[in-house]
């Protein structure tokens, strides 16, 4: 049997990050993403259906992508019948499984998907290594 | 890790839009997201004073590892029971980036209409 001592700022950070990570057993945050990991790429989509291209943020830093923009309501100053879709301004964070070429990433954005291609950095890449 | 979920193979996952609905003088617009449908796999239909609205997201072939998935593929399907302010024959909807928007317009006589008062 092993024993280790309890570190309790551990446990806050472990709590913080579950909060914080798409990985987490918590409620994620808007908007629904989807995580690939392909051989030579990362692809990020997300369901962001009605975004206003020019609200959209996204950046790059160290092996974190920002998702950023806001959903506007289709119409003001009217009274709603029925409110569910989900609007205002959304701020994701998303942890990459590794480092990607920042300046050879792509996004599309068709049918209310955003779709974020990174390719990964030629570091990262697996590499098969030739037995002479 | 979001753990994979046996599914049998034909059955196509069931997804319920979340709609907004507001009125308008002369219509009832609703709003609904179904993000991922193409025009194409789009559909709606009225029948019996209902309004079906339906569009299937389809998922794509497995091209690497799953790393996580907070959306789910499958085919939006929501109903609606329409009233007799409807107008159903002109009945319009158009789709933009995974919004449907469809307009209801209301019938003539329900609409608010001003008298003019004529003065000799």
């Amino acid at each position: 049997m092993r024993l280790t001592l309890w570190d309790p700022f551990k446990e806050l950070t472990a709590m913080q990050k579950a909060l914080e990570s798409t990985f987490g057993t918590a409620r994620p945050t808007y908007p629904p993403i989807e995580g690939i990991d392909k051989e030579d790429s990362v692809q990020v989509s997300a369901a962001l259906p009605g975004i206003d291209k020019n609200t959209l943020e996204l950046t790059i830093l160290g092996d974190t992508l920002t998702i950023a923009g806001e959903k506007k309501l289709p119409i003001e100053n009217v009274a709603y019948i029925r409110h569910e879709r989900p609007y205002g301004k959304f701020h994701k964070l998303v942890d990459l499984p590794c480092t990607v070429e920042q300046d050879k990433v792509t996004a599309t954005y068709n049918n209310g998907i955003l779709a974020v291609a990174m390719p990964k950095a030629e570091t990262v890449k697996p590499r098969q290594i030739k037995v002479e | 890790m979001v753990e994979e979920q046996a599914k049998p193979a034909n059955e196509v996952r069931r997804l319920i839009p979340p709609v907004d609905i507001y009125e308008t003088e002369n219509d009832v617009i609703l709003v609904a997201d179904m993000p991922g449908v193409a025009k194409e796999n789009l559909q709606l239909g009225v029948d019996n004073d209902e309004l079906t609205i339906s569009g299937l997201f389809p998922e794509p072939e497995a091209t690497g590892k799953m790393l996580v998935n907070e959306y789910l593929y499958g085919n939006y399907k929501r109903t609606f029971t329409l009233s007799d302010v409807i107008a159903q024959d002109k009945i319009t909807a158009k789709l933009d980036d995974g919004v449907l928007t469809v307009t209801l317009p209301k019938n003539e006589k329900v609409k608010p209409r001003k008298i003019m008062i004529e003065t000799k």
